[in-house]
């Protein structure tokens, strides 16, 4: 019953590279993405944001997309991303793959800015499905040739690693045989304004943990693993480059945006992950957090951090400070950190950080620490409660 | 052994639901001249608080009347986990912050709009309702949306050695601020006045739409007053008209079953002339068999099929199908035990779902 999920192919676009070698050299050489806004155009350019300086026509032209094609620029992230993947794990029958993808905004880029303009311009009214994020799944299986099972999942910034949650119990039931799953968004005004109403974007790079943290940094991206069960992966001789050994999903149930202080939903999500895998919080070698730098969230994780593994801590960091936060990505670009950090057998650090928090007993890594890494726990939570944390192994 | 899917609890809100009652009445059919069918349930007092229900918009109100009701009427107190499906998400608070943010040119926004306008808000909500720490997932895939919570459903059910009491519904709402945008890309009829009971008797483009939200408990446990078996669920993204009967007979002989064994189904006919066509094959397959629609009935929306479902369940419970939902004339030979409901919205996002009588 219980078969082993195996990960065979990983692809990434993100603020520190446009492929999974770019994005590992950056965390190598612990160099941020995060800078000032080039191509989104708003009018709040004090937000330092993890923009990718690539323009939409760039990416058409790279990725040979048709005219014809209705294309939002995470639907162009995430083909990137996805093509990457499937090349990695030699997946050439696309139509015996399932796409399950996370996005929270899907196109809401092309919404914002055609919104008032809709009646005027009739050959634009093609972007009027594209409010929907499934729009964007549609578009990018379209383009990949895939046509059986495509579903999106939307949980906010949790998309990404519930996705991979939802692929990975596809295969268990037996469903489909490979899974192409993870998530994709864009930066866009709507979420740029959001979270600057909430008061959570900082004007500084993001300082994950860091007692005088002021919020968080905006990013885009995407990524994507192709999963599928050992068994087949071992059949067909495929290099396996590691394992989803568990996952948890929780709500917090306390606040539609906010964390609580306890952290329940974060501590039930890990515990559960850890539960699943048959694992003791003691094997876990490094925790990817969360960690948004916001006030509210490094508090609350840090708070269930400390619950489940008490006074044996592993390694811990948040790479939001390279990336900035993806929101619907994040799930999945930090699974791809996840298992770098497995495969270069190194802690990536927590960029920006100085002082310690008050109220946690610990501090994250600032500095890349090589040791052995055999499990990783990769946090990734949203608002309306929801709490995912995935469990990678080594092979 | 492959586990079973029993239905336990439902509850529906849609156009079909009156002021003061949500489930929908075989005999008392709602009528509309226009080609937006709201929802007029006002008393969700009964289940919501006042105090809570001021911050709530209308998905949030209707996802989380129907998720408490549907458990009253499978006798579960605490659900295993929370699913959700929906189309557009909360539609209106989205369209509200996006319009003040263009307006305003982004300065001074006040966040409550933007806080409720994630997809997962209505899961979010139920879960703070019921204070439940279940896992918690919303999917959003066009007319796909509450096939793929269902099908979380099943895969929980089927992977998990635990007991399941699974919460599971499709959420779409109507915002007043984009049935415009919804005109003008053709997705509803252009003519002035359109009845709805003959609503394939149009032959223009595009249907008419609708709002509601639809709630399933689902376990392996059957009960004393299980309403019916979810047999199996697929999800095909794209095909082509040509290849729904036989996609429809693979699906059958998956479940063992062939075409003569279904003794209803239940097809997502809107009325749009230019996608209509891909239930003719079907019509045509299952000539001799009983069929219902129910679009005329509660509108497109992308989870309209959740109602599908409703109806397909109901049906199966009261072995009686109403005039009102009839597609042909054709009588139940015998009793119904097995039903076929198929879906898709403009040539994308098919699925099929097999319901038994238990």
């Amino acid at each position: 019953m219980s078969k082993r999920i195996a990960i065979t192919g990983m692809g990434v676009v993100s603020a520190i590279g446009t492929n999974v070698q770019e994005n590992l050299l950056a965390l190598k050489q612990q160099k941020s993405g995060i800078g000032q806004l080039r191509l989104l155009a708003t009018v709040h350019q004090n937000f330092p944001c993890g923009e990718i300086k690539l323009t939409n026509a760039k990416l058409v032209e790279e990725l040979k997309v048709q005219q014809e094609e209705t294309f939002t620029r995470a639907a162009l992230l995430g083909v990137k991303a996805a093509e990457e993947a499937l090349q990695q794990a030699q997946i050439s029958a696309k139509h015996k793959i399932a796409l399950v993808n996370g996005t929270s905004v899907g196109g809401m880029d092309y919404t914002e800015k055609l919104y008032q303009d809709f009646s005027k311009n009739p050959h634009t009214t093609k972007y009027i499905e594209a409010q929907h994020p499934g729009f964007t799944s549609d578009t990018i299986a379209h383009h990949l040739g895939i046509k059986g099972l495509v579903t999106t999942v939307s949980t906010a910034c949790s998309s990404g690693a519930n996705a991979l949650i939802t692929g990975a119990k596809l295969l268990k039931a037996g469903k489909v045989e490979t899974v192409l799953a993870g998530g994709t968004d864009c930066l866009s005004k709507f979420t740029l304004n959001g979270f600057n109403s909430l008061k959570i974007l900082s004007e500084q790079l993001c300082q994950p943990f860091d007692q005088h943290r002021k919020g968080l940094n905006l990013g885009e991206g995407a990524a994507y693993l192709v999963l599928e069960t050992e068994e087949k992966a071992n059949a067909e001789n495929k290099t396996i480059l590691g394992y989803l050994e568990g996952y948890g999903n929780a709500n917090d149930a306390f606040h539609q945006t906010a964390s609580s202080a306890t952290g329940e939903g974060s501590f039930l999500a890990m515990q559960a992950a850890l539960n699943a895998a048959h694992i003791h919080p003691e094997e876990i070698s490094y925790i990817n957090a969360h960690g948004t730098a916001t006030e509210n969230n490094d508090l609350s994780e840090g708070i269930a951090v400390q619950r489940i593994f008490k006074k044996q801590l592993p390694k811990i960091s948040s790479t939001k400070a390279f990336t900035g936060h993806t929101l619907a990505a994040a799930g999945a670009i930090e699974a791809v950190f996840s298992l770098l950090s497995i495969q270069e057998q190194k802690v990536w650090p927590n960029l920006n950080f100085q002082t310690q928090m008050a109220e946690l007993s610990f501090s994250p890594e600032t500095k890349i620490v090589s040791q052995k890494i055999e499990k990783v726990l990769s946090n990734s939570f949203g608002f309306g409660g929801n709490c995912s944390s995935l469990l990678f192994s080594a092979v | 052994m492959k586990k079973a899917c029993y239905i336990n609890g439902i509850s529906s809100l849609s156009p079909q639901s009156t002021a003061e009652e949500e489930n929908f009445d075989f005999q008392q059919i709602q009528t509309f001249q226009k080609p937006v069918l709201q929802v007029a349930f006002k008393n969700y007092k009964k289940l919501i608080k006042p105090v809570a229900m001021r911050r709530m918009s209308k998905s949030v109100k209707m996802g989380v009347f129907t998720a408490a009701s549907a458990l009253i009427d499978a006798e579960v107190k605490t659900p295993t986990s929370i699913l959700t499906g929906t189309g557009m998400g909360c539609k209106q608070d989205s369209d509200i912050f996006l319009e003040n943010l263009l307006l305003q040119n982004e300065e001074l926004l006040s966040p409550s709009k933007f806080v409720q306008s994630t997809h997962n808000t209505v899961g979010g909500q139920v879960a703070l309702y019921l204070k439940s720490k279940a896992y918690n997932f919303t999917y959003v895939q066009g007319s796909a949306s509450f096939e793929s919570a269902l099908l979380d459903a099943q895969l929980s059910i089927l992977t998990e050695e635990k007991p399941h009491q699974i919460l599971v519904g499709g959420i779409d709402e109507i915002s007043e601020n984009t049935i415009g945008l919804l005109q003008l890309d053709q997705q509803i009829k252009n003519e002035p006045e359109i009845k709805n009971l003959q609503l394939l008797d149009y032959p223009s483009k595009g249907s008419i739409i609708g709002e509601g939200a639809h709630f399933f408990v689902i376990s392996e446990e059957k009960t004393a007053t299980s309403y019916a078996q979810l047999l199996d669920l697929h999800l095909e993204n794209a095909i082509e008209v040509e290849e729904v009967a036989i996609k429809t007979k693979q699906f059958l002989a998956q479940n063992q079953l062939q075409a003569s064994d279904i003794d209803l189904i239940i097809l997502g006919n809107n009325g749009d002339k230019d996608f209509d066509t891909y239930f003719q094959p079907l019509q045509h397959e299952f000539k001799q068999t009983p069929q219902v629609f129910y679009k005329h009935l509660v509108g497109e929306s992308y989870t309209a099929s959740a109602f599908g479902m409703q109806l397909g369940v109901k049906i199966l419970k009261a072995q009686f199908i109403p005039e009102a939902y009839r597609l042909n004339a054709i009588q139940p030979q015998k009793a119904i035990k097995k039903v076929l409901l198929y879906n898709q919205f403009r040539g994308k996002n098919h699925s099929w779902m097999l319901l038994a009588h238990v």
